[in-house]
């Protein structure tokens, strides 16, 4: 008997002790002898990596070595010049187009899940690891031999080995070495080598290569054009990067049309090309595609900031880069911290003695700059622009597609007889929100936290105050309800209508001085209105919406929102630029800024400002 | 006297013991009258041998015709559903199936090139070891075709590979089965013989036979049966891919519907022929004759007064009390994984119609993921709440791994 127990004890701490690797491993040992393929990357990543994944991480080349996040440490600091440089080859090859693709740019290098099925595999991509570029290299009969030992292990690599070897040495810049694969390919290797491979190669030469990637690039085009006359979206990103960087980077503009056929092409398609269209000079070809870009909601990647600044030093003028500002400003594009710190690069640079650059952080609510005191411009929403949105807000929201999605008919034109009656009011509440605040941590009823905050508008800043809830609230307890009666005007929609589009709606229709209170960032309502109403949906939400309120027993604290929008503003004396660093949003008031001063005697030409100025007419 | 009819019941048949509840490995042989106390075993037994033979023969439609004749609850309204007459087109030729074959021959220039660009892609995508099938037919290029962006291609390719790795994997373990009996056999033949029912005292009742008893419940309860109505209007807010994993889960409804002891009347209303989860349904065999249910393309409004119509939508506020009688419940015919709008809280708004969801957050502590259920696991929980009028009992088929399990 009691050995029985030993035994069993002893087996448990056996089993306990086995590392989790060791597990692992068998693990996959097991689900490898099943027949079965591996998952792409993306559920990949989606399953093993998931959510903590935050968008914010460096790539893994970035941790290698050890550039910390922007969130801990001052940005001023951590960048050396080295850093900025090699941050910005890495802005690398974004492994798919589309939105939740971008997020993929960033995180770890792509196909590591590949490679764990083999062994053969994952050596050799230890090895692109552990060396620095370019400082091995393998003959024919090393392929050959790579080959053979990758396709005994796992005969699904049959097909896919090259192309994989040729993604690996491409996330690592290996171009020589890439060389190599494909000369192996087209002489040695029983097959010819793949049009994905070919692709992979003309993009790899396109970003790492040397003095005779033209040439090599060139003449690699011609034999995938005479494999195929047509690209799908995949090989037409890789042959956009690649041919982008030659002479005839006028072809990739039929590519794209290409592959627009099919996907909708992203930043990684738009940016090689806008890149060489500013590196060619030709600059309207590349402000144009720059609002294409921008009118499907994506931003540039940072090669293109990098060759602005590239011409705009070797023309000695700052013209092209606050065209881009512009751009920037009317966009609404956050500048990385990695961008952000090329453009103070630039400035310190190409003038040392003229500019002094600041990183700062702006106060949005009174709009003065930490770093010279000096107050920036209160930025008004176009009238037009906000026309707009009261005009489209109402059918594309709350109607939408189907008006029995958020109310109905008979609800709606209540409402709007409502609105139409007792407007323009002066602040709107969202009372659901405002009730449940701190989910009752402040000590106080739900229904008091409302009343507490109805008094604070209603009786202490004399404002016409709407309350916008569901109808269940006419239970809650009568007193506080009374009293919000008798201070505000009040509308109760139906328990199962979204209250939130009721709120939006009726702070527009009281025109662009009414506030609304809500905790709610109203993400999908923007998303509801389209993305040209993006922008704009922001900077009015920036300007009138109140999200950061707290009603205890002993007094109400509301913070009022932003009235500054910070875009890259100029004035007299210089800029201020606006990054994003992870601390700005809806709720905080304040924004990170690069504070650009002009040092010299002759205050900067207003001329030029002028200029943009017309550009955005109707914005201002 | 009822011990003589005890039966022997095949291991694949438990779910008929669950009905009388009690554990199958021991009552069934200390307590022999059990299974006669199953109302499914007794209506088996005590019906006519006609009805086995017949069950979906011609004689067996006429069977039915005659008993509308008679006066019950239900009768008279289900009576007049048109059913849709589909044999009749399949004879005629004019087959509402399309042909991918002979599409995909006559493509315009565009398409055609557009169908190159993408069958490229699909190449490149398996180059890079991206999750694709092996085989792919016409049929699925042409659904590939019409999606207009390579993430929802991808993921229509990682839905078929997910399928396909699926059927083989059944098939390697079929005939992995098939090698290891046939070696048994080898090693000793005399066991062969084993394989044969002995001489025994109890019948055995195979599966083939339970699907007869489960067809005449099923024709009484077109006659009888409350009706039960899925509504299949949601195709245009479903990929093709969720309309697969529909009719999959209709599959299924059916056949918990037929191993019920009082199952409900199934109308599958606004079904459109032409749509693609009728072809798919004919593809699972669900629509004709065997079929024991009506498919009409018109819609609910048409067959029942709205008073009597209940659309179960999670997304309203009430709650239903029990499942009534004498009410005509709506089963919303959507997987919505792609599209989550309260699409059918709005229909019913908009219809006037009544709507109620099930009281799961009265009896349950919710854990973990959506509170989405399957229409099979809906199904199971009205059926098993008309039964028993308890709410717990019906919850059971909930999995539990969507529950929080340290409170529970």
């Amino acid at each position: 008997m009691s050995l029985l127990i030993f035994r069993h004890v002893a087996h448990r701490a056996l089993r306990m002790r086995t590392p989790p690797s060791l597990l692992f491993n068998r693990k996959q040992h097991v689900s490898g002898s099943v027949e079965t393929k591996l998952p792409p990357e993306e559920t990949f990543q989606k399953r093993f990596v998931g959510r903590d994944m935050s968008k914010r991480r460096f790539t893994k080349a970035q941790v290698h070595r050890g550039v910390p996040t922007p969130q801990t440490v001052n940005i001023k600091n951590i960048f050396s010049e080295e850093d900025v440089a090699s941050c910005a080859s890495d802005d690398s090859p974004a492994s798919d187009e589309g939105i939740q693709e971008e997020d993929l740019e960033e995180g770890p290098a792509a196909v590591p899940h590949l490679v764990a099925r083999s062994a053969a595999m994952s050596a050799f991509q230890s090895k692109l690891r552990q060396y620095e570029a370019d400082s091995f290299e393998y003959s024919a009969e090393d392929w050959k031999q790579f080959q053979l030992e990758a396709c005994a292990e796992n005969p699904h690599l049959h097909k896919s080995w090259e192309t994989l070897c040729m993604q690996l040495m491409y996330h690592s810049g290996y171009a020589k070495l890439a060389a190599s694969l494909v000369s192996y390919l087209s002489t040695a290797a029983d097959s010819p080598p793949k049009i994905s491979t070919l692709c992979l190669y003309i993009a790899l030469q396109g970003e790492y290569g040397g003095e005779d990637k033209e040439e090599i690039i060139l003449e690699t085009f011609q034999k995938v054009q005479e494999m195929s006359d047509v690209f799908d979206a995949i090989t037409a990103k890789y042959l956009i990067s690649g041919l982008a960087t030659t002479s005839q980077w006028q072809k990739t503009l039929d590519i794209l049309e290409m592959a627009k056929l099919t996907a909708s092409p992203g930043t990684a398609y738009f940016s090689p090309i806008i890149a060489a269209a500013i590196r060619e000079g030709d600059l309207e070809m590349a402000f144009q595609l720059l609002d294409e870009l921008a009118s499907k909601g994506f931003e540039p990647q940072d090669k293109v900031l990098r060759h602005i600044i590239h011409e705009c030093e070797k023309a000695g003028s700052h013209d092209l880069m606050e065209r881009f500002l512009a751009c920037v400003w009317r966009y609404n594009w956050p500048l990385s911290p990695t961008k952000a710190k090329q453009v103070e690069l630039y400035y310190t640079k190409l003038s040392q003695e003229k500019w002094s650059c600041k990183w700062a952080t702006v106060n949005t609510v009174r709009g003065t700059c930490h770093a010279c005191r000096q107050n920036l411009d209160r930025i008004e929403l176009a009238s037009s622009d906000f026309e707009a949105l009261q005009r489209e807000f109402l059918e594309r929201t709350l109607v939408g597609s189907n008006v029995y999605l958020k109310t109905n008919p008979a609800e709606l034109e209540k409402f709007q007889d409502f609105v139409m009656e007792h407007a323009p009011f002066d602040v709107v509440l969202d009372a659901l929100n405002i009730a449940m605040r701190g989910s009752g941590k402040f000590g106080l009823r739900r229904s008091t936290q409302l009343r507490e905050i109805v008094h604070y508008f209603a009786r202490e800043r004399h404002m016409k105050v709407l309350v916008i809830g569901r109808a269940h609230m006419k239970r809650w307890p009568s007193a506080d309800m009374a009293y919000i009666r008798r201070n505000a005007k009040v509308f109760f929609t139906e328990n199962i209508s979204s209250d939130d589009p009721f709120l939006l709606y009726a702070t527009l229709y009281s025109g662009r001085d009414c506030l609304f209170v809500s905790g709610d960032f109203m993400r999908d309502h923007k998303y509801n209105l389209g993305p040209g109403f993006k922008d704009i949906f922001e900077r009015w939400q920036k300007s009138r919406q109140i999200v950061n309120f707290v009603a205890q027993a002993d007094g109400v604290s509301v913070s009022m929102p932003s009235q500054y929008d910070c875009g890259p503003v100029k004035d007299e004396k210089g800029w201020h630029i606006p990054y994003d660093d992870g601390t700005s949003g809806l709720r905080s008031s304040s924004q990170s800024v690069l504070c650009l001063r002009y040092k010299g005697e002759r205050a900067a030409p207003r001329q030029q400002r002028k200029q943009t100025d017309s550009d955005q007419s109707g914005r201002k | 006297m009822t011990t003589l009819t005890a039966v022997r019941i095949r291991l694949s048949n438990f779910n008929l013991l669950k009905q009388v509840k009690c554990d199958p490995s021991k009552d069934l042989f200390t307590k022999q009258a059990v299974c006669i106390r199953s109302p499914a075993v007794r209506s088996f037994i005590s019906q006519p041998r006609l009805f086995l033979d017949a069950a979906s023969s011609a004689e067996f439609q006429n069977l039915r015709q005659c008993h509308l004749c008679q006066k019950r609850r239900w009768s008279n309204v289900t009576a007049n559903v048109p059913q849709l007459d589909l044999d009749l087109e399949e004879e005629d030729g004019s087959s509402p199936r399309v042909d991918a074959t002979k599409i995909l021959q006559n493509l315009s220039p565009e398409d055609a090139r557009k169908l190159k660009i993408i069958k490229l892609e699909f190449d490149v995508i398996e180059q890079m070891h991206g999750m694709v099938p092996e085989k792919m037919t016409d049929e699925n290029w042409l659904v590939a075709l019409k999606m207009d962006s390579k993430s929802k291609r991808q993921r229509y390719y990682t839905f078929l590979k997910r399928n396909e790795m699926k059927d083989n994997s059944r098939r390697r373990k079929q005939e992995l089965k098939q090698q290891q009996r046939a070696e048994k056999q080898e090693e000793n033949p005399e066991e062969e013989k084993e394989s044969v029912p002995k001489s025994t005292l109890f019948m055995t009742i195979y599966s083939a036979t339970m699907h007869k008893a489960g067809n005449h419940r099923l024709a009484h309860a077109m006659q009888f049966g409350q009706p039960l109505i899925f509504d299949m209007d949601y195709e245009q807010y479903m990929r093709h891919q969720d309309c697969q994993n529909l009719v999959s889960q209709l599959l299924m409804t059916y056949g918990k519907n037929r191993d019920s002891p009082d199952p409900f009347h199934f109308i599958f209303a606004s079904l459109s022929p032409k749509g693609k989860v009728f072809s798919m349904l004919q593809k699972a065999k669900m629509t004709g004759q065997h079929f024991m249910g009506t498919m009409t393309d018109r819609s609910y409004l048409d067959l029942f007064p709205r008073e009597q119509l209940v659309y179960l939508s999670p997304h309203c506020r009430e709650t239903l009390k029990e499942v009534n009688a004498n009410d005509v419940y709506i089963i919303g015919g959507f997987n919505d994984k792609s599209c989550q709008k309260p699409i059918s809280l709005a229909r019913a708004k908009e219809q006037g119609i009544r709507t109620a969801k099930f009281p799961l957050d009265s009896y349950l502590l919710w854990g973990h993921g959506s509170k989405r259920l399957t229409i099979d696991q809906v199904l199971a929980i009205l059926l098993e709440q008309r039964r028993t009028k308890n709410w717990e009992e019906a919850f059971k088929v909930i999995p539990r791994r969507k529950l929080n399990r340290e409170k529970c």
